[in-house]
């Protein structure tokens, strides 16, 4: 189902505020990003 | 691959992607694609067992790669939520994913301005219940946001701010009043219950707001949109759309969001039909100082 699995390094708070994210390629090649709460 | 046909009668784009007629269309709760994939449940779009915000390529996108983009952003794992019911902290969470995915998919070649958008309600033609809102990545720039830019020009300045001024100098029509935003019923409203909720300072996108300003508009818009819930003790529809600055670094435009509400009342619709769309001309039934009492009624913070 998941072709890719890429955690970004920790983004700078000015671009992304309190977030995370991780971008993975699912198998028909789309992207899907999951942002997730970087404080938890 | 969608197509694009330039009709000149109206002097505009129209996109054809007939994929979309395929388009999943209000599948029970048990089938729905933007849900966690649960264990030993159907697979969905988002193949974790929780998340907080997901954003994904559409699967029948009006847009793709090399000439723009489609994504849906969903708010939340919680399939029966909404976006005026969200957790505060989400809320000003999605503001920052609103704000990456327009930075990050601004920033292409093929990508003239970036539309972030919620349809909410089937009254709007939305074909998934999960709390979700979209983003389409034009490769040109359309009709409204050009027509913004056209006002700028007509004005001889930011549009934007010269109508905040005037409604702040009127006042009979605003609805909710922040430190950071000011949301009001405009002056020449083309819906029932049509309102903006507009930055103070003058911000061409989200990449120019200060982190308390994200904060902020992320509690204007949850304060108006629950008190849409409020206004007729239903889920209020309504169409939600970000209005930014054009992608082509001219920095022209001014951050603000637009209500489309179709109700003008609990059970009746507002259609758009032979005037406006034969003539371009909305006849409204209802006052927009009327519609700005009813809803300040119904909304914190309002003044």
């Amino acid at each position: 189902l998941l072709s890719g699995v890429s955690a970004e390094p920790p983004p700078p708070t000015e671009r992304y505020g309190p977030l995370g994210l991780v971008r993975i390629v699912k198998g028909d090649g789309r992207v899907l990003i999951l942002f997730s709460h970087a404080r938890r | 691959v969608s197509e694009r046909r330039f009709n000149e009668l109206r002097g505009e784009e129209v996109v054809y992607a007939v994929a979309r007629q395929e388009r999943t269309f209000l599948p029970d709760a048990e089938h729905c694609p933007l849900c966690a994939t649960r264990p030993g449940g159907p697979a969905t779009e988002i193949p974790f067992e929780s998340f907080e915000i997901a954003v994904f390529d559409n699967l029948f996108p009006t847009f793709q790669a090399p000439a723009g983009a489609a994504e849906v952003v969903v708010y939340t794992d919680d399939h029966n939520g909404s976006f005026a019911g969200l957790d505060p902290q989400r809320a000003r969470d999605l503001m920052w994913v609103w704000r990456q995915r327009y930075e990050e998919l601004g920033a292409r070649e093929d990508v003239a301005y970036v539309l972030i958008f919620e349809n909410r309600g089937v009254e709007v033609g939305t074909t998934l219940h999960h709390p979700h809102g979209q983003i389409y990545a034009f490769p040109f720039l359309p009709p409204v946001p050009a027509a913004e830019l056209a006002a700028d020009a007509r004005l001889g300045g930011c549009a934007t701010c010269a109508l905040l001024e005037r409604e702040l100098a009127d006042a009979q029509r605003i609805i909710y009043a922040g430190e950071e935003v000011l949301a009001y019923v405009p002056y020449a409203a083309r819906w029932p219950y049509e309102t903006h909720v507009v930055m103070r300072e003058h911000r061409p996108s989200l990449l120019e707001c200060e982190p308390g300003e994200l904060d902020a508009l992320a509690g204007a818009l949850q304060a108006v949109t629950q008190g849409f819930d409020r206004l007729f003790a239903r889920p209020f529809p309504y169409v939600m759309v970000l209005h930014q600055a054009p992608c082509d670094g001219r920095g022209a435009g001014h951050l603000h969001v637009e209500f489309y509400p179709p109700l003008r009342s609990a059970t009746k619709l507002k259609y758009p039909a032979g005037c406006e769309q034969g003539a371009g001309t909305f006849i409204m039934d209802v006052l927009p100082e009327a519609s700005a009492a009813a809803l300040r009624a119904v909304i914190d913070g309002a003044p």
